[in-house]
């Protein structure tokens, strides 16, 4: 039982619906797509009918209007039965927010209404070779001729890279200015001068896509900018704080999803003459992730509240700890049962090696598991110096 | 296009997906004659109106209805309606009809799993002069004069043409029940619902409810069920062994 809190009735029904896509039609399909590495096209219609592609687009540009919550509810949700499936959204959502942040009205209206009702996919492009938490260190550059900026360079390790209509990429228009030579444009698939690379093999969530993006004379017009000039490493880093509880949310389902298997085979598997969830040392390991969880989803549920009522200006800590401990969580949570299924835990026949396999990249991407602590450690240092 | 379709709340044999509820739900058959009903929705402007006889906690099939996409849901509730057989539910519901008067299509169920008669369409369809075709599993194609449908056979099934307006019964085909969509759950937690009392309806007392009923229960054997119980006791695999024995033994499998 998950403890009460207090969601609204919209929000209610945004985990109900997102509930009954999961079990109807994700799940029998979810060993399938892992198993094919094959992008879930079809389940993406499904979203699309039942109105989960745009959660947390606003209202006026055909959004349900639920903000992160609405995220992170619905990612939550559909990842307690298939973490991978739920990213082709949270990575959508990754490649909206700068549109929702720092696009202009015209920019929203050409692009958000499209992606609300799943029409359209998104992807967020920022990520190269040399440049993994190092983002300031990007080589893909935009050069500026009239109205036009032409993009050259290469993304790697894109999400729905292929597969989505819509990039916001960053790319230097100013190799002078460290920080502040960044720009982020909107890039839509098919645009000239813009192709993909090889999509990348995978440990875990094998249905969604990750591929270079690969930018050769792309001429881009200059109101497909986003924000000023300049200014793209702001926007990056207030998508991420924005999306981080996205992936703390596919964390905390994957987790869930993998405790609640792992209760149900304690309470069936006997040995010794009773069934294992008699055992204090499988009832304590029990309890610890039952605690983890519940821990971990107040802390993502409290920092989504507290980004959509947009009250404190500096979120970056709280974004951090929570992406932080509920994707270490998971990784724990996902690794204790497969403890508790022995040795069924490691066949593919069941769910949780693939839970483990999915859980283990939520501390790798968006920022590694050290660059939170860093994140988390400026904002410390920072705060105590004016102490 | 204006759609009504006929809904009944059952006590449950079978669970509906969507319903909190859990003691009562909605008439399988009646899941495909909405699914059939939001089909033509999809291919053509068309309003659909869902009318449920029931108590008062029938509402929430109205409600489930709205939120799978229809655009009004009218509850006809009132004391007076207790007890009434097929006739007498045909003909409240005949009466809510007259009222709505607009319409080119009725939808039904083909039966219900407790009542079992499969009726109420036709007589309704009696009531209200126009034709009617029962078991259907799939409307071919419609247009605003004319409806072509598989209708359902023992072995096989025939293509049938009417004119409109007709009623159409509605069994088991390429129907099966879509999912709700968050927009309409929300839309239907919103949605007002028209309650109609015998008054409204301006019926006569004595054809409605058991007054209006030509048919009566006089006896109910309720140890029918019983008669071939046989438990198995054991473990799991030694009961999985004497279920299929006894299959085999009876020729069921
Ligand atoms: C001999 C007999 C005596 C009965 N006596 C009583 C009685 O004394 N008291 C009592 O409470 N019930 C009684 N019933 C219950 C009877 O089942 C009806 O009340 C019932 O509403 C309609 O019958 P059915 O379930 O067979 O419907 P069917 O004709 O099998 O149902 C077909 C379709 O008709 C429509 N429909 C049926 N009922 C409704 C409804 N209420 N609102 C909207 N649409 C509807 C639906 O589309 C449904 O799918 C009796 C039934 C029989 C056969
Ligand atoms: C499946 C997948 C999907 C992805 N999707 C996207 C996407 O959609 N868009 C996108 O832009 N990117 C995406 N990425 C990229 C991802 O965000 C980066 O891989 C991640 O930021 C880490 O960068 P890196 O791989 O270059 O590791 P590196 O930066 O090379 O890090 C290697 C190791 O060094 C550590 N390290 C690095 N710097 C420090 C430091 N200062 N202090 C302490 N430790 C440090 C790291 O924690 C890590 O353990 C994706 C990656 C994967 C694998």
């Amino acid at each position: 039982m998950v403890m009460n809190y207090m969601l609204s009735e919209d929000e209610k029904a945004i985990i109900d619906i997102a509930h009954s896509v999961a079990i109807q039609k994700i799940k029998p399909l979810r060993k399938y797509y892992d198993e094919k590495e094959e992008f879930p096209y079809e389940i993406m219609k499904e979203f699309a009918k039942c109105d989960l592609c745009g959660t947390y687009i606003p209202k006026q540009y055909g959004g349900l209007g639920s903000g992160i919550m609405g995220l992170v509810l619905l990612i939550e949700e559909l990842c307690k039965v298939d973490g991978s499936i739920a990213l082709s959204i949270a990575a959508t959502a990754l490649g909206t927010l700068p549109i929702i942040l720092f696009g202009n009205d015209k920019q929203k209206t050409k692009y958000l209404p499209d992606i609300a009702s799943g029409k359209k996919l998104a992807a967020f492009g920022l990520t190269e070779a040399e440049a993994g938490s190092d983002v300031c260190n990007i080589k893909t550059v935009a050069t500026k001729t009239g109205d036009f900026y032409i993009i050259d360079g290469i993304k790697c390790f894109i999400t729905n890279g292929g597969d989505a209509q819509i990039y916001t990429v960053f790319a230097k228009t100013n190799f002078t200015k460290g920080a502040r030579g960044i720009s982020c444009f909107i890039i839509e698939k098919g645009q000239q001068g813009f192709h993909f690379g090889k999509k990348e093999k995978k440990m875990g969530i094998k249905s969604s896509s990750t591929r270079e993006l690969i930018f050769n004379k792309c001429k881009v017009h200059k109101d497909q900018r986003l924000g000023k000039e300049g200014y793209g490493l702001l926007i990056a880093q207030t998508t991420l704080n924005n999306s981080r509880p996205g992936v703390a949310a596919q964390a905390l389902g994957i987790a869930t999803g993998a405790f609640e298997e792992a209760i149900k085979y304690a309470r069936i598997r006997k040995q010794f003459g009773n069934s294992i969830i008699s055992f204090q040392a499988i009832q304590h390991m029990l309890a610890d992730m039952a605690t983890e969880i519940e821990a971990a989803r107040s802390l993502l549920y409290t920092c989504a509240r507290t980004i959509d009522s947009k009250i404190q200006k500096r979120i970056s800590k709280e974004s951090a700890m929570v992406k932080l401990f509920c994707s270490e969580m998971a990784v724990r949570v996902t690794l204790n049962s497969m403890q508790i299924l022995g040795g069924n835990g490691y066949l593919r026949d069941y769910p949780i090696e693939k839970m483990f396999r999915d859980a283990r990249i939520t501390t790798l991407y968006e920022g590694t598991s050290q660059i939170q602590k860093n994140e988390i450690a400026a904002n410390l240092i920072r705060e105590f110096s004016t102490k | 296009m204006n759609i009504i379709v006929c809904i009944k709340q059952i006590i449950n044999s079978i669970i509906n997906q969507e319903s909190n509820n859990k003691r009562y739900g909605l008439n399988p058959f009646d899941e495909y004659a909405l699914e059939e009903s939001l089909k033509v929705k999809d291919m053509l402007k068309a309003k659909i109106i869902v009318i449920t006889m029931g108590t008062p906690d029938a509402e929430f099939i109205l409600r489930y209805s709205i939120s799978k996409g229809v655009d009004e849901a009218i509850l006809l509730t009132d004391n007076a309606f207790k007890g009434s057989d097929t006739l007498a539910t045909a003909y409240t519901l005949f009466k809510a009809i007259k009222l709505i008067n607009n319409y080119n299509l009725i939808l039904c169920g083909k039966q219900s799993p407790n009542g079992n008669t499969g009726f109420v369409g036709p007589e309704l369809a009696e009531m209200l002069n126009i034709p009617h075709i029962t078991c259907v599993k799939r409307i071919k194609s419609i247009n605003n004069t004319v409806v072509i449908v598989d209708r359902l056979l023992d072995i096989g099934s025939e293509v049938l043409e009417s004119k409109l307006p007709v009623l159409l019964t509605i069994t088991k085909g390429d129907n099966i029940s879509r999912l709700v969509s968050v927009k309409g759950r929300i839309l239907a937690r919103k949605a007002s619902i028209k309650i109609w009392d015998m008054k409204f309806l301006n019926m006569e007392s004595n054809r409605t409810g058991s007054l209006g009923s030509n048919t009566h229960i006089s006896k109910k054997d309720e140890n029918n069920k019983q008669k071939n119980k046989e438990i198995f006791t054991g473990n799991a695999s030694s009961i999985a062994v004497k279920i299929v024995d006894k299959l085999l033994e009876n020729k069921i499998i």
